[in-house]
């Protein structure tokens, strides 16, 4: 599509409710356990975004809203008219602004340790830390040295780079969206935030915010979690996107 | 052979605990940690030394770029090259160089750089960099857009410099109504453009396309011979002309001593000073993501493989250029030599090397290198 090649994932019944998942950064692309679970009650849509999971960067993509166009033309070539959507993280910013602009695709919404809003509560730059370091504050349960190119898997570590590129051309300048706030009343769909408990990189505090500013309800918080909440824990994370959804 | 004076004007006094403690003497080091007053005082010695190269004939007098560090004290390449012309008569002042990628209004290098020239009448050679990692860091730009946003500023300052205005400039980073520098430079058709490089294909064939010379830094001897042999071999095949001698530069520290037991020791304090605080660049501040191509960076884990086994990065190209007169004439013509290049870029004064002892090894370079270099 647009001139790259991106693999998309599928898994669920024909007739069951299509939902869109966005994924987020820390090499978390592709079809994962969570999916599976997703996959019991939904027609389950996993593309993995230009840039990420060893696709190719394209010069075209020069922010957030560009990945935001891509997964509508995505959906136009697929021929769903509305989808379910959750997005984790990176892939959180850019389900919101997909809301934003198209809210008539998006049935329901759910934000799952979202970036591209601004709260009181820090945000440390990961792109100065080292692999390991970076990866600690997404996730809870990977092991970070794996990525530590002078002892762990170069290829791994060379991959986790190339995806931090794309993340720099996103979200390096500024790491959230200034216009999100003014646009936020464009998100009139059901939208339901998630956390993990134990996100290092925006603690649950800003979950409230990011609640507050979109609508929704109180944040649910999956304890023990960390900023990848589908990473750190598969089940608990679909059971709270199931239940959004039901 | 030509003689350029090389300089960092580095910070002296980065704690000796600097990456354990703040990770970096970039970016994130502390500037209470700097002190004005010793810094008006070492500006004003280093600036000794560099007009010193002036009086006793170097060809040319080098300035750089760094940001928020205390590896190099020269945020603005431009004010010290206005510094030495006024103080200076015959070296040449190299701008080595105006980080054309970090400037979001590139057109100020061009107008800056076209007033040096004019005050000067045609003295400053003007080197354009990307700018290292850390700067994309200290200057919050964008490293994935870094060679794209080089490219173009370049094409606009060339433009700007050689071409009637008002024009109008439609690039995809910039964007001007009106291009049109006042004043122009005197140098026709344009004051001489110089370029580094870490080796990338893309940079070599494009400097030797323009038959830019490549000035490399802490380059080691068999990288830079595999640099030059691309760069030549592009002039050869593509371009159709013969690179000369001329349009190869690299930088080497030099330390002057009668005994050349005494030159080792005497540097070697500050060597390591260099190696292990001004160099404190973990990999995320020097090669933050998308600053080079994926196959650079595996090119690059690899040295950092390297130097975390050998304890730091190569200072000189070649044989070091430290010990006794006689011996660093040998060494210097038997490194231009090998490598094919012309140009000498000697760095006399290294992380917290004082004064008097920098002072000491130029004068002894000025009175017995300097007459039996060929040049």
């Amino acid at each position: 599509m647009r001139g790259v090649a991106v693999p998309v994932a599928f898994g669920g019944a024909e007739d069951a409710p299509p939902l869109l998942w966005v994924h987020g950064e820390g090499l978390s692309a592709g079809w994962r356990e969570v999916h599976d679970r997703l996959a019991t009650g939904h027609r389950v849509i996993v593309p993995t975004l230009p840039g990420f999971g060893g696709t190719e960067l394209p010069d075209w993509v020069d922010g957030v809203d560009d990945l935001a166009l891509f997964l509508v033309d995505l959906c136009t070539a697929l021929g769903e008219d509305q989808v379910l959507v959750a997005g984790e993280s990176l892939g959180g910013w850019i389900a919101a602004v997909l809301a934003t602009w198209r809210p008539r695709l998006v049935a329901r919404l759910a934000l799952l340790g979202t970036l591209g809003v601004r709260s009181t509560e820090p945000m440390p730059d990961l792109f100065i830390k080292a692999g390991p370091e970076a990866l600690s504050y997404l996730s809870a349960t990977r092991p970070a040295d794996a990525v530590d190119p002078l002892v762990g898997d170069i290829d791994l570590a060379t991959s986790l780079w190339i995806e931090q590129a794309t993340q720099a051309r996103l979200m390096w300048e500024r790491p959230y969206d200034r216009k999100l706030a003014q646009r936020a009343h464009h998100l009139d769909m059901d939208v339901t935030v998630i956390w993990g408990g134990a996100d290092r990189l925006l603690t649950p505090g800003h979950a409230a915010t990011v609640a507050e500013l979109f609508g929704a309800s109180e944040p649910v918080i999956v304890a023990g979690a960390g900023h990848l909440v589908s990473v750190d824990a598969p089940d608990a994370c679909a059971a709270a996107i199931e239940e959004a959804f039901a | 052979m030509k003689l350029y004076a090389f300089h960092l004007m580095p910070w002296p006094n980065i704690v000796p605990d600097v990456r354990e403690k703040y990770g970096s003497s970039w970016v994130v080091y502390p500037n209470s940690e700097y002190d004005p007053e010793l810094g008006q005082q070492l500006y004003g010695e280093y600036l000794d030394q560099l007009c010193y190269a002036d009086e006793i004939g170097f060809d040319a007098i080098c300035v750089n770029e760094h940001h928020q560090n205390a590896y190099g004290l020269m945020p603005s390449p431009n004010i010290m090259a206005a510094a030495l012309l006024s103080r200076t008569r015959q070296a040449k002042i190299a701008i080595l160089g105006n980080g054309i990628a970090l400037r979001r209004n590139p057109l100020r290098v061009a107008e800056e750089v076209a007033m040096l020239d004019v005050m000067s009448g045609g003295r400053v050679l003007s080197g354009f960099v990307r700018g290292i990692g850390a700067e994309y860091h200290s200057l919050n730009l964008d490293p994935t857009r870094s060679r794209s946003s080089f490219f173009e500023a370049h094409d606009l300052i060339v433009k700007a410099w050689t071409t009637p205005g008002p024009f109008e400039w439609d690039g995809e980073h910039f964007h001007y109504r009106y291009v049109n520098l006042w004043p122009r430079p005197l140098t026709q058709p344009h004051p001489p453009i110089f370029v580094p490089s870490q080796g990338s294909a893309e940079t070599l064939r494009w400097a030797a396309q323009h038959r830019y010379p490549l000035a490399c830094t802490f380059v080691p001897m068999e990288r830079l011979k595999q640099f030059y042999d691309r760069y030549r071999q592009y002039a050869e095949e593509d371009f159709g002309y013969t690179a000369g001698p001329e349009q190869f530069g690299f930088t080497s520290i030099v330390h002057v001593h009668e005994d050349p037991k005494q030159a080792e020791e005497l540097i070697e304090p500050h060597l390591r000073y260099f190696r292990e605080r001004s160099f404190a660049l973990p990999l995320p501040i020097f090669f933050p993501p998308g600053y080079t191509t994926p196959e650079a960076y595996r090119t690059r884990l690899d040295i950092a493989k390297q130097l975390a086994a050998t304890g730091g990065p190569t200072l000189s190209a070649g044989k070091p250029l430290i010990g006794t007169p006689e011996q660093i004439v040998e060494r210097i013509h038997e490194n231009m030599a090998e490598c094919g290049a012309g140009i000498l870029m000697a760095q006399f004064q290294v992380g917290d090397m004082p004064h008097d002892k920098v002072m000491r090894s130029m004068e002894l370079f000025a009175e017995k290198v300097l007459p039996h270099l060929d040049r």
